[in-house]
């Protein structure tokens, strides 16, 4: 229940086996390196081992993303398939073959972005020849002309007509055929005898006629035919690639297994291009949780070489890295305490007390019967269908407790889909009667408060700091106790004797730091000014009730609108169950969204802030980190 | 009473309606500028790296909320008047002031806290871009700004309830 100690490892072996420690420490993922600085002792870097793996990584990456795409493949969500380290080991003997297939799928890949490279430019040529469909004479022959020129132009189709009659006007012997036109041009054919150029050029100038050169000899629609025959070609030649890539899927499984097996090795180069060696050994340092030494000593007997192994606890002062540990029911709320800060190695894990707190919290901020049912029981098929690990199997856990006690609390309330379903509540109705869940909510908050101190107060005397347990905390009781008793009706002829000397006290030892009488006192009085401060973390405590009214009221407004449709039984078999699937699905994910982000939030501020420093470092072991599967010895560790 | 041809309104009623309708409308406007703000801010991170699409999608649902409060509070108002009933209750014209005036700590409070909150959210989304693991620290960041929606849809909430009509 709490931050799991840890020892400091020291490891010296002989160099020639330093890859095979290097590779089960991997493999058993419990050991985090220490970085050591030691004058006597050297790294020694293998550069062109790393680039080799490196340079095989990238190919069967590349390798491995065309033939998924071309293959259809879906991408896997949240955990990884398991597979036994003795298949990898089997598969990297077919290490070369399987590169070999990488470099022919990524060559395949490559010529069909040629291919359609080359289709693009076909299309654009089509395009460009388009327009000239109708020319029934091929460009060649027009080349052939000795006294007469040609001209293919474009003209605005506003000037058009009136280029052509003038242009018949003014050269008598000349030809002009038009195509063809687009959106805002002619496209025209002029033939005319050499002598009248310059005229018609003057004419080409005054009407804005551009002259167009075809990249053709052909006559333009038996190009543009071939350029389709051809497009058509390449489009099957393409189709027939494509084909041939997707045969290679049979090798996709493994591409990836190989492609892991290429990335743990990457690691281990890295690794050990960081541990120090002398001439004949190698030196590492590592965190080692103390249960699990047993293990790390028979894992690395059986590797039947010389080691020399020592394990020593860590100095009084020194920080080591952080592994929460707790029951099954606390577990999940570790991530609340992980996405706010890590304690340090000695304080205390506030998990197991900040459980029960949260669990309560989430369950009433979302208050309602039928949404914890769903909560729940999604949450528990999404964690036996889907192999999730780490902080988002945490996390779906956390809402599935979640679920459940928004169950409890919804049948409390008695909101059962709002108002769907009308049972009566095992407490009371909110709704009803508002200011009661108001103040069982301060309430809870004042007992949260109080336990934030209590911690404080315990985290004091651990330290020997006593008197700073009983001052700081203990008189901050007697006060806080008083001024409660006034709002208690029964107590309250009593509570100003309580309160009273709570402050006193109060005075008398805040200001113990300072230095004169005046400023202890003065500083004294002053410190009784934090009693608004902890009002303020008790007024925070009433969203419980604003979450909680805004689930019941959104759900039954829901009801409502789906049953405006109560006039036509058709209408109201169709739409109904829609709409309150819809709105209710809404509603959920909104409210578990807020119940998450304000359950946390209360303990971050008003619970965390009364005792916690947090800072710690996450314990990062060196592991397996791969990509695709999850790799198991056989043998349990 | 106003009479205009042959409609015949209580001026409390139009208040009380007023007020409804004023919770919902400011708020509403707060949180769609809000959730707008950290949309923008989190269309660019998209553009870099569309794997942060989820976590940005629950900081752009934070500010929503003070529009959630303020449909909730018009809910409770348009419940208490009989509007829902068919019927609306007949409203003295304090009585209409009152209920206008229990709704204005929401119709006010959320509409500035969810343009504000949509601020830091938006921020909270450059946080993400940079550095994906803080993403709950950017969530608490943006929830701090809550506290006062809360409170004033509290006290809205409490105060209508308890008008005596």
């Amino acid at each position: 229940m709490a931050i799991t100690q840890m020892d400091k490892m020291v490891l010296v072996g002989l160099k020639k086996d330093k890859k095979n420690f290097i590779k089960i420490i991997q493999e058993l993922g419990i050991v985090e390196f220490i970085e050591v600085k030691q004058k006597e002792l050297k790294r020694e870097f293998s550069i062109e081992n790393l680039n080799k793996t490196d340079a095989s990584l990238s190919k069967l990456e590349s390798a491995i993303s065309i033939v998924s795409k071309y293959a259809k493949q879906k991408k896997v969500l949240f955990g990884l398939k398991k597979v036994n380290l003795s298949q990898m080991a089997e598969i990297s003997y077919k290490a070369n073959e399987l590169l070999d297939i990488s470099e022919r799928i990524i060559n395949l890949d490559e010529e069909i972005k040629e291919v359609m490279n080359n289709q693009l430019k076909l299309t654009n040529s089509i395009a460009k020849l388009k327009p000239w469909i109708n020319l029934d004479v091929p460009i060649k022959k027009l080349n052939c002309l000795n006294k007469v020129n040609y001209t293919l132009g474009m003209v605005s189709k506003k000037v058009c007509d009136n280029f052509i009659t003038e242009t018949e006007d003014i050269v008598k012997e000349v030809f002009i055929e038009k195509l063809g036109e687009n959106n805002s041009d002619a496209f025209i054919l002029v033939i005319y005898h050499k002598n009248f150029k310059d005229k018609i050029d003057r004419l080409y100038t005054k009407y804005g006629l551009t002259k167009y050169r075809l990249d053709t000899d052909d006559v333009p629609k038996n190009t543009i035919r071939d350029f389709q025959l051809e497009i058509d070609r390449m489009k099957e030649k393409i189709t027939n690639i494509k084909s041939e890539i997707v045969q290679n899927e049979k090798y996709l499984y493994e591409l990836k297994v190989l492609y892991d097996y290429y990335k743990l090795k990457k690691e281990r180069i890295i690794k050990s291009n960081d541990i120090l060696n002398s001439n004949k050994t190698f030196y590492i340092e590592g965190w080692v949780p103390e249960k699990s030494i047993s293990n790390v000593k028979k894992v690395f007997e059986e590797l039947n070489c010389a080691f020399y192994i020592d394990f020593s606890k860590p100095d009084k002062n020194e920080e080591f890295p952080i592994l929460l540990k707790n029951n099954k029911f606390v577990t999940p709320f570790e991530v609340v305490t992980e996405f706010y800060s890590l304690p340090k190695s000695r304080e205390i894990d506030p998990d197991s007390v900040m459980a029960p707190f949260y669990f309560v919290f989430y369950g009433m901020m979302i208050g309602d019967a039928g949404y914890g049912l769903v909560l729940a029981i999604l949450t528990f098929i999404a964690s036996k269908l889907l192999p999730l690990k780490g902080m988002v199997k945490k996390l779906v856990q956390l809402i599935m407790l979640g679920g459940i006690s928004t169950f409890i609390w919804g049948a409390m309330f008695g909101s059962w889909f709002g108002n769907l379903l009308k049972f009566k509540p095992l407490w009371f109705d909110p709704l009803k009667d508002p200011m009661k869940l108001l103040i069982f909510s301060f309430i809870l908050g004042v007992i949260q408060i109080f336990t934030g101190m209590a911690m404080k107060a315990y985290i004091n005397i651990r330290d020997g700091k006593v008197i700073d347990a009983i001052f700081d905390q203990g008189f901050w009781y007697i006060f806080l106790i008083g001024i409660i008793m006034f709002l208690i009706p029964q107590t309250s002829h009593i509570a100003k004797y309580f309160a009273l000397t709570g402050a006193v006290l109060l005075i008398l030892t805040q200001g113990r730091q300072k230095k004169n009488i005046i400023m202890k006192l003065l500083s004294g009085v002053i410190s009784l000014y934090g009693v608004t401060g902890i009002l303020g973390d008790v007024l925070s405590y009433s969203r419980i009730l604003a979450l909680g009214l805004a689930t019941t009221v959104v759900a039954t407004v829901m009801n409502t609108i789906a049953y405006l449709f109560k006039g036509n039984i058709i209408l109201f078999i169709i739409f109904a169950p829609i709409v309150m699937i819809i709105g209710h699905s809404f509603n959920i994910a909104i409210n578990t969204l807020g119940a998450y982000v304000h359950s946390s939030r209360l303990q971050y501020i008003e619970f965390f802030g009364k005792f916690y420093e947090g800072g710690g470092k996450a314990f990062n072991p060196f592991k397996m980190n791969t990509k695709y599967f999850e790799f198991t010895r056989g043998n349990k560790i | 009473m106003i009479t205009i041809g042959h409609l015949q309104l209580q001026l409390g009623q139009i208040l009380a309606l007023l007020g409804a309708a004023l919770a919902v409308i400011l708020p509403g406007i707060g949180s769609a500028r809000g959730v707008g703000l950290v949309g923008e801010s989190a269309s660019g991170v998209i553009t870099e790296d569309p794997s942060k699409f989820g976590q940005t999608l629950i900081l752009q649902a934070i500010p929503g909320t003070q529009g959630i409060y303020g449909f909730l509070t018009g809910f409770i108002i348009i419940l208490k008047i009989g509007v829902l009933g068919g019927k609306i209750l007949p409203l003295t014209l304090d009585q209409g002031l009152l209920i206008f005036g229990a709704a204005l700590p929401i119709m006010i409070v959320g509409l500035v806290s969810a343009i504000y909150q949509g601020r830091v959210a938006a921020t909270g989304i450059a946080i993400i871009a940079k550095r994906p693991e803080e993403v709950a620290k950017a969530i608490t960041y943006a929830a701090m700004v809550e506290t006062y929606a809360v409170l004033s849809l509290l006290i809205s909430i409490l105060t209508i309830t308890y008008i005596k009509i």
